[in-house]
């Protein structure tokens, strides 16, 4: 299987590579059947990438330890469930991944590609070619997922043990599809850039590419929340690490662009702005890899000491270089059609939002590079805490919250502030009513009254636009609510599938205030028998069983969990130590309700059978979960294509609709 | 077995990419619309065109809601409908001309009264332009 794989990879190579040249080629010596041919190479290329992607997975699946990677990621004790898991666990199996991610979604793109993009199709393929070249070339000279040992060993060296967590199957895969993902609004834009075409004509490719690496990363960290809250044992779900910054950070910069590439499409601004957005995106996108492997900072994400660390960081340079050189050159290409009418607008409110995003995300960048700085200038070690980041990005964030529930309501091209008061009534009312049922029975903490007013704000604006939108429908066409509503959804796709993305974000919004505001934790330690009590909740700690395998030991508690001498749940948590890797894993016993969560970890066995247990009781946490799905369903709602019948009738509804504006 | 595999792939790959040259050398692309398309370095579905169509459609109805609900003063609506009615004559155009160029016919309805009443409109798009010369792009 190995040897099938290092054929497929070295196949690849020279279909990517290829591809990348000969697309150049074609176009600039105008030999079509030399793009057409570049162009299949790429089709092909998903072949070679899944025989590859295959033959790992068939490795792992015959735990062939004569290949180094399956050896060093896998042993005969790990359950064949992980494998897909452990496909990825190292760098060389993420880069492979990464090669097969990009080169499945190179293909969709390039294949399905809007006419408007055709005319430079060939730089756009030429660029993600070049991508992939490096991609795959990496690992072919440098960290090849095939190479073999030059004695099998007997058994392996087994999965790292917080990788198996059901959140693994889907965080690893979506981030990094993410991460590589934004090379497709890149290529539009800059095979656009090179073909001379400096209007609006990638605007399309790059919204749908851009909200579907949007979705990803955004997937992948509500995910990869998820796993560190009931994995890691700590009770939180976010750390402000620095490779977990390096994900968030391009999707702050992806979710600048979404709005702002809408602006472009709508109103032909910002062309300028969103090609620097996007190149930004990359950049940063790139500078995440850089720190996953081989970066200068450790970190739970990382994937440890590696050599590749100064390859991504030229790789980096040159992504960002190449880019904004094209950007440069092209510059004069790029006047807007139209200029900013007031800064009362629905156009000054997306550029503020852009503003607030690109300044959470340089905020991040700075707490996570400026201790290496520090450090290279030859100063102590520093880390920069959560703290920073509360009283840093805390405003902005809610500022940004704020900008949500107003921009929405704000007329294009120019408002009034009569007209903006009429809009805001209903929704500053709910903030209002919110705000003082806050004062008056749950908290005087001005965050949580500024947060959880804004939230009210914000829904009570998507509720007020859906009603209005409804109610417009019902009068006009005379269809019952709940078919208006429907329809109304139906015909505009990208503006309600944006609100019900909103609201998702509202749900995050909750859960992030609940959870860091009015949190409650305590460390115990209890023997068998004992009890605790924490909020409305007590805790009567049963007992522990041990079951042992061959890679780990188990040590399962049995807790009940009883609120006003009732008893509301029997749950386990659990702690494994695993001895080969001298490590400890936990998973936590959480009873979750859209009210609170009741949160148990193990932290320690004592030999007299007694207990560590961190105990937390986390507020409105289950909100930023169930989000998640939500999210998802917005952006699959904003990004549906139009059925083959409405797109016939298109032609009629412009003829309609120039009609009636003679 | 993995040699004949990968010597399988090695194969297909150097076919994928000499089949466009292999094809124009030896005249295989004779008469095949598709191919005379793919000829000249863009591969063109029937239909492709009304996907444009159906962006200023969906766009129209976003315009028309906003008009409805406020969102879009009256100034801007007449400009940016103008604009879109333009865009959607200029791609009504391309997709008579493209199913004319590759010899099929234009992507017709299931519905017959639509049809008919998308004939209309574009017959009255050709007699508006034919009066008026359509203007370029916004800039």
């Amino acid at each position: 299987m190995s040897d099938l794989g290092a054929m497929a990879l070295w196949i690849g190579l020279a279909l990517s590579a290829y591809a990348a040249i000969g697309s150049i080629l074609g176009q600039m010596r105008g030999v079509p059947a030399l793009v057409e041919s570049a162009r299949r190479s790429v089709y092909v290329l998903v072949l070679a990438m899944l025989v590859a992607t295959l033959s790992l997975i068939g490795s792992f699946i015959n735990r062939d330890f004569e290949v180094a990677y399956v050896a060093a990621h896998s042993n005969l004790a790990m359950p064949d469930i992980y494998t897909w898991v452990a496909f990825y666990a190292g760098n060389e199996g993420s880069l492979l991944y990464i090669a097969f991610a990009l080169s499945v979604m190179a293909a969709i793109a390039l294949r399905w590609a809007p006419a408007s993009t055709r005319d430079t199709l060939p730089y756009t393929t030429a660029a993600l070619m070049v991508i992939q070249t490096f991609f795959i070339a990496v690992m072919g000279f440098m960290a090849n997922p095939f190479d073999k040992l030059p004695l099998t060993p007997p058994d392996g060296e087994g999965i790292n043990p917080l990788l198996t967590h059901f959140g693994m199957f889907f965080h690893p895969p979506a981030l990094m599809a993410g991460l590589i993902g934004i090379s497709l609004p890149l290529s539009f834009a800059l095979g656009a850039l090179v073909g001379g075409k400096g209007r609006d004509e990638w605007v399309d490719a790059g919204r749908v590419w851009g909200l579907i690496t949007w979705v990803l990363l955004a997937g992948g960290l509500l995910l990869g929340s998820w796993w560190a809250y009931t994995i890691l044992g700590w009770g939180g779900f976010w750390f402000w690490d620095p490779v977990e910054n390096a994900a968030f950070m391009p999707w702050l910069v992806l979710t600048a662009f979404v709005h702002s590439v809408m602006v472009q499409k709508r109103r032909g601004m910002f062309r300028m702005w969103n090609i620097v957005l996007i190149n930004v995106a990359f950049g940063l996108a790139l500078y995440g890899m850089f720190m996953n492997r081989g970066g200068p900072t450790p970190s739970v994400h990382s994937f440890g000491a590696s050599d590749l660390g100064w390859v991504f960081l030229m790789f980096l340079a040159v992504g960002v270089i190449v880019p904004f050189g094209v950007f440069f050159w092209r510059y004069g290409l790029l006047k807007s059609a139209q200029n900013l009418d007031a800064m009362l607008s629905r156009e000054a409110a997306f550029l503020v939002n852009n503003l607030l995003l690109l300044g959470i995300a340089f905020v991040t960048l700075w707490g996570t590079v400026y201790p290496l700085f520090v450090k290279l200038g030859g100063g102590e070690e520093i880390t920069i805490a959560r703290p920073f980041y509360d009283q840093v990005n805390g405003p902005l964030l809610l500022a940004l919250i704020f900008l949500m529930g107003v921009g929405p309501l704000l007329p294009w091209r120019r408002a009034n502030w009569g007209s903006l008061r009429r809009a805001l009534l209903l929704p500053g009312s709910v903030a209002a009513a919110v705000v003082v049922l806050l004062l008056l029975f749950v908290t005087r903490s001005p965050y949580a009254l500024i947060g959880f007013g804004l939230s009210g704000m914000v829904a009570a604006g998507i509720a007020l636009e859906w009603w209005r939108g409804m109610r417009s429908r019902h009068r006009s066409t005379g269809e019952n609510y709940p078919l208006a509503l429907g329809r109304l959804i139906a015909a505009n796709r990208p503006r309600y599938g944006g609100y019900i993305v909103h609201l998702a974000v509202v749900m995050v919004g909750l859960g992030v205030l609940g959870g860091s505001l009015f949190e409650q934790q305590r460390d115990v330690v209890l023997s068998p028998g004992e009890s605790y009590e924490i909020a409305d909740y007590r805790l009567t700690y049963v007992d522990t069983r041990q079951a042992v395998f061959s890679d780990r030991t188990e040590y399962l508690a049995t807790l009940e969990v009883y609120r006003d001498g009732e008893l509301l749940e029997v749950m386990t948590a659990r702690r494994s130590f695993y001895p080969a890797f001298n490590m400890a894993s936990t998973l936590a016993a959480i009873r979750s309700t859209p009210v609170e969560d009741f949160y148990v970890v193990p932290s320690e066995n004592r030999p007299d059978g007694a207990v560590g247990f961190r105990i937390l009781v986390n507020p409105l946490v289950w909100w930023m979960w169930a989000a998640g799905p939500v999210l998802i369903a917005g952006t699959v709602v904003s990004l549906w294509p139009e059925r083959r019948r409405e797109r016939a009738a298109a032609g009629l509804a412009v003829q309609r609709a120039a009609v009636a504006a003679r | 077995m993995a040699l004949v595999i990968g010597t399988v792939l090695a194969l297909l790959s150097v076919a994928v990419a000499i089949y466009p040259f292999a094809r124009r050398r030896l005249g295989w692309d004779k008469g095949d619309n598709a191919a005379a398309t793919a000829a000249a370095g863009v591969e063109t579905e029937p239909g492709a065109d009304t996907a444009s169509l159906a962006d200023i459609y969906a766009a129209i109805r976003t315009l028309q809601l906003e008009r409805e609900l406020g969102s879009v003063p009256e100034d801007l609506y007449r400009e940016q409908l103008a604009d879109y009615r333009i865009q959607a004559a200029l791609a009504l155009r391309q997709q008579e001309q493209a199913a004319g160029s590759l010899g099929i016919e234009p992507v017709t309805l299931e519905d017959a009264e639509l049809e008919r009443e998308i004939r209309a409109a574009r017959a009255s798009l050709r007699r508006t332009d034919s009066a008026a010369a359509i203007p370029g792009e916004r800039e």
